[in-house]
């Protein structure tokens, strides 16, 4: 890449602009500010559509949206003690809900929306991540329907919202962890951990995500060449963000004198136990099936950490369930988190057999998501009922 | 764009018509044995293609001696040579006209001689119109003699010591008398802020408790929104850090004889024993000799260090200024006496201890080149050589490395105003001088000249090029150093906060609150440390209903979240920092930044106490003490090292 730069002063901003380009390394896709807002506009459209239909009648079976709105009806903003604090947790989360559902107020309504604008920005970003790993266009094309266009992410996006934006907010921090990595962009590893501490403020489960995040960018480096200190440089940038956090949120509580948040067992019943169990047995293929989708790519391109990083997110992400920690009755958001994981840990120079596996895996991906969405139970209840609301 | 500002304290009756006649014939060196026909014809070919002169190039390479060239001038001019530094003046005479003139045109009136004629030193061929320049300025008969031209710029700098003196002191001041820092507040600023005084006093004794904590709640918004405002642009500055802006290929591209004049002010006081090491690490500049000019600038009453550059035998092109005595005895004061004499198209200053990347040069000079005539300065990034020697170089390097390979980057790239950095920075020696050099009464005068420059209208920019220091590694001595910055960046912020208006005007309102909160958001945000440390733990400690007494909850959990959250990321922040150099061992260090904020706290009042009492006084910082080698040491171990006194 040159730096040479045009005489900046005679040729205004967008001369200055271009040269700061140049200068950088992960060039946005669309490169127009503008289209890059209607790819975004376009990806979120359809769910403010879903958002408005479904808006019409509110039936089927509770969800994930319905227990956070009443949560959010139970805060009292008349108290600032620590307690309150506490209960606030997931704070961001809560936040959210709270903003959309409460202050404009759209209820129900308004956390769809606001999963509809995170679709779209994360619509646009994985587009543009496919684009720097240079994916096949037929692999992007069908990676995208495999994502966005399948009962699985509308439900997620309509019913379980907070889910939806920790998933996204994680798969963000994993394609800047990457690049961090791979391309030694540091504003990456920092916008990187900024994301993970995110996710983990979001939804109790991103706390999980983000353990594994961090321990996988140990093994996510080439090692071509041994830095001194390196991995632990990495793996701090990674994991400060949301271990600082975490740690400041359970200092305050035992030093005015709380009792800290239990993040472990939480809720966690013989009853809900068994439901989980049950939930495994029913939609372990996906797990299984979208894990050794992963697999084959990162053995293709010769990056078994890769593999290995992928099934033990995905024992961390079903440990999470049993002990409590999470809360993903459709088996969506595994699904989706496997699949933005799967583009995002693709690396950019790679074998060509990858490329061609690449259309086949986002192909099957298409199948899996659309099987598994007609057959869930909740999302089938949902969709009935929406169906019904509309008078179908 | 300010104009020039420096006036003469007596001008010359007319300005010069013509081009002075340079031409002049070597030979006699050669006949006289002191250098070889080859030598001179080499010199010769190089002085034409790099539009330089044979006696520079010959100098610049050892061959004679500043005498000898004058004696070989005077021979081919048919005149008597002199060593100025041996010769009787008539200060009156000389003092007829100004001082910086007579270097710019070339001759200095002597004495007037038995005959009556008035004897006049000259670098320049005496053709009959310098003759007639001369008689005309001096009114009388004049018989030129041959001199060299450093030999003429010592003379005038002795004769005119007082008026580089107090030009170096008042330039600034009696251009814009607000944009010096010599009064530490304005009257409104007087009056303004003693009334706010009293009536937090008056707060204070009513309402005691309350008072100290919604202060201290204050102070954690205004370090929340300085910490968060670093990381933004911090973090906006890290975009860049992959990509080099010029590349080795582009500053070996580079045509040497194209290249400019450069100065390199190099100030110094009480330092003999880093001399050494300063010329050898200056010897590394990748830079054509004839073309660099290297003024070390030592104090008058400085003789130790005088003596100890003597003894080191620096390079024809190493020159020693003596800088007139006079208050306050500051960097900047050096520094315009200093700029007053050089002869440079651009400038640069380094410390005494600095070893800067050998093509530093170049790449400054490439920068300007493509920057335009609107940027002043570039700045290149510092860092340390003995960053792994204890907790605090360790600190230091990390914080350096966050502040100049990503914060400054950032600045630069949003168009912020930049507040440069101590050493380092290189300058259009032009737009330097319109500026009005720097201030001397100021203790952070660099920050305070990028400031100065963004309000008038120039850009500063920054070059990827690194300049390697001696990290302060003993706690005395840091918190001497780090007492002088900040309560320079106090003097910065009261000075450019005199006319608010003015700056926003001149700036916008985005430049300014960068401003505000980099320049003004630093020193309050240290002062803030201990206090909000404080706070916390008796918050923490206290039963929290007492507090929740005083102050609403949610004041109270603002203010733990402002400062805990702005803690949180300073140490992110700083993390940062040795990415761009891979010194990555050293982000886990970055832990300790809490408590390495606790001693700049420790600081900070010590600049507010300094500010009321010594506001001028230049903390010093002793360079030497390190243990570890320099770049330049471990390549040369011959170059000696004294114990720092």
């Amino acid at each position: 890449m040159s730096s040479v730069s045009p005489p900046l002063e005679h040729a205004g901003r967008r001369a200055r602009d271009w040269h700061h380009r140049l200068r950088t390394r992960v060039a946005p896709f669309p490169l127009s500010p503008g289209l890059r807002w209607l790819v975004r506009l376009g990806f979120a459209a359809p769910y403010v559509v879903i958002a408005l239909l479904a808006a019409r009648g509110h039936a089927g079976p509770p969800s994930d949206n319905d227990l956070v709105y009443q949560h959010v009806l139970g805060i009292d903003w008349s108290r600032a003690d620590v307690e309150w604090v506490r209960d606030l947790y997931p704070p961001l989360g809560m936040i959210f809900a709270t903003g959309v559902m409460r202050l404009i107020p759209l209820g129900d309504f308004g956390l769809a929306l606001l999963g509809a604008a995170v679709a779209g920005h994360l619509g646009q970003k994985t587009l543009e991540s496919m684009r720097q790993r240079v994916f096949p266009p037929t692999a992007i094309a069908l990676f995208c329907i495999a994502l966005f266009v399948n009962p699985f992410t509308v439900y997620l996006v309509e019913r379980s919202t907070l889910l939806f934006i920790c998933i996204a907010l994680f798969a963000l921090g994993t394609d800047n962890m990457t690049r961090f990595i791979a391309f030694r962009s540091t504003r990456d590893g920092f916008r990187a951990g900024l994301f993970f501490m995110l996710a983990a403020l979001t939804d109790s489960v991103g706390i999980i995500l983000v353990a594994t995040a961090a321990v996988s960018s140990l093994f996510l480096r080439p090692g071509e060449r041994q830095e001194r200190g390196r991995r632990r440089a990495d793996l701090l940038v990674i994991a400060f963000p949301t271990i600082g956090t975490l740690a400041l949120w359970y200092f305050l509580q035992w030093a005015f004198g709380a009792v800290p948040y239990r993040l472990f067992g939480i809720g966690v019943t013989p009853g809900e136990l068994a439901d989980e169990l049950e939930y495994f047995y029913r939609y372990g293929w996906i797990v299984l099936t979208t894990v050794a989708c992963i697999c084959v790519v990162a053995l293709l391109a010769r990056r078994p950490s890769i593999a290995l990083m992928t099934v033990a997110l995905a024992a961390v992400y079903v440990l999470a369930l049993f002990i409590g920690l999470g809360h993903d009755p459709s088996a969506a958001g595994f699904a989706v988190l496997v699949l933005l994981l799967l583009i995002f840990y693709t690396p950019e120079i790679r074998p060509r057999a990858v490329d061609l596996a690449l259309p086949s895996v986002a192909g099957l991906q298409v199948a899996i998501m659309w099987i598994a969405g007609i057959d869930d139970y909740y999302l089938v209840a949902w969709f009935n009922a929406v169906r019904d609301a509309l008078g179908g | 764009m300010a104009d020039e500002t420096w006036e003469e304290p007596c001008g010359f009756k007319a300005p010069r018509r013509f081009v002075p006649d340079q031409r002049e014939d070597l030979s006699s060196l050669v006949t006289d044995g002191v250098i070889t026909r080859q030598q001179l014809d080499d010199a010769v070919a190089l002085a034409e293609a790099s539009h330089a002169n044979a006696a520079g190039v010959l100098l610049s390479q050892d061959f004679v001696t500043e005498l000898q060239l004058a004696v070989a001038r005077g021979k081919s001019w048919g005149i008597e040579a002199v060593d100025l530094a041996h010769e009787r003046f008539e200060r009156d005479l000389a003092r007829r006209r100004s001082g910086p003139e007579y270097i710019r045109r070339g001759w200095l009136p002597i004495r007037r001689d038995t005959d009556g004629r008035l004897l006049v030193a000259t670098f320049f061929a005496p053709t009959p119109q310098l003759r007639d320049e001369v008689e005309l300025e001096l009114d009388g008969q004049v018989r030129f003699v041959a001199t060299s031209r450093w030999a003429l710029r010592e003379a005038v700098l002795d004769i005119f010591a007082d008026y580089f003196a107090d030009h170096a002191r008042d330039a600034l001041g009696a251009s814009d008398p607000l944009l010096s820092a010599r009064k530490v507040l304005s009257r409104a600023q007087a009056v303004g802020g003693g009334a706010l005084i009293v009536a937090y006093a008056v707060c204070l004794v009513i309402w005691t408790l309350s008072t100290i904590v919604w202060t201290v709640a204050v102070g954690s918004i205004v370090f929340l929104l300085a910490t968060t405002f670093k990381y933004v642009v911090a973090l906006h500055g890290s975009r860049y850090d992959v990509v080099e802006q010029l590349t080795p290929a582009e500053v070996e591209a580079v045509d040497d004889n194209a290249l400019p004049m450069y100065t390199v002010l190099v100030p110094v006081f009480r330092e003999a024993n880093v001399v050494a090491r300063l010329i050898a690490n200056l010897r590394t500049l990748d830079y054509p000799r004839h073309k660099l000019e290297v003024l070390v600038l030592v104090e008058e009453e400085d003789h130790e260090t005088r003596d100890a550059i003597t003894a080191a035998d620096p390079p024809a092109n190493f020159h020693v200024l003596t800088i007139p005595k006079g208050t306050p005895q500051t960097k900047p004061r050096a520094c315009n006496v200093g700029l007053a004499v050089a002869t440079g198209e651009l400038l640069v200053i380094y410390d005494a201890e600095d070893v800067p990347d050998a093509d530093q040069l170049k790449k400054a000079y490439l920068a300007f080149q493509r920057g335009g005539e609107d940027l002043v300065c570039v700045q290149a990034a510092l860092s340390y050589f003995n960053d792994s020697e204890n907790v605090l170089t360790r600190m230091f390097t990390l914080e350096y490395g966050f502040w100049f390979y990503y914060m400054l980057t950032g600045l630069e790239a949003a168009r912020l105003p930049i507040p440069l950095g101590g050493t380092s920075n290189h300058f259009r020696v032009s737009g330097l001088r319109a500026l009005g050099g720097w201030d001397p009464y100021n203790v952070t005068e660099d920050a305070d000249l990028g400031i100065r420059a963004s309000a008038l209208g120039y850009r500063v920019g920054i070059i990827n090029s690194t300049t390697l220091e001696e990290a302060n590694n003993a706690f005395p001595n840091f918190i001497r150093q780090r007492s002088r910055w900040i309560k320079g960046y106090l003097q910065t912020s009261i000075v450019h906060a005199r006319q608010p208006r003015r700056l926003v005007r001149q700036i916008g309102w985005v430049s300014f609150l960068s401003f505000v909160l980099l320049v003004a958001g630093t020193p309050i945000t240290f002062l803030g440390v201990i206090p909000s440390f404080v706070v916390t733990f008796v918050s923490i400690w206290l039963e929290h209903v007492t507090i929740a007494d005083l102050v609403p909850a949610w004041v109270m959990w603002i203010m733990l979240f402002n400062f805990t959250v702005g803690n949180a990321v300073m140490i992110y922040v700083n993390m940062m920092g040795p990415f761009k150099r891979g010194q990555y061992y050293l982000v886990p260090w970055a832990i300790l930044n809490p408590l390495y904020w606790i001693l700049h706290s420790i600081a900070a009042y010590k600049a507010v106490w300094q500010l009321v009492t010594r506001p001028h006084f230049w903390e010093k910082t002793t360079h030497g003490l390190t243990t570890h080698l320099s770049p330049t040491e471990r390549q040369a171990p011959d170059v000696e090292r004294q114990p720092a006194a």
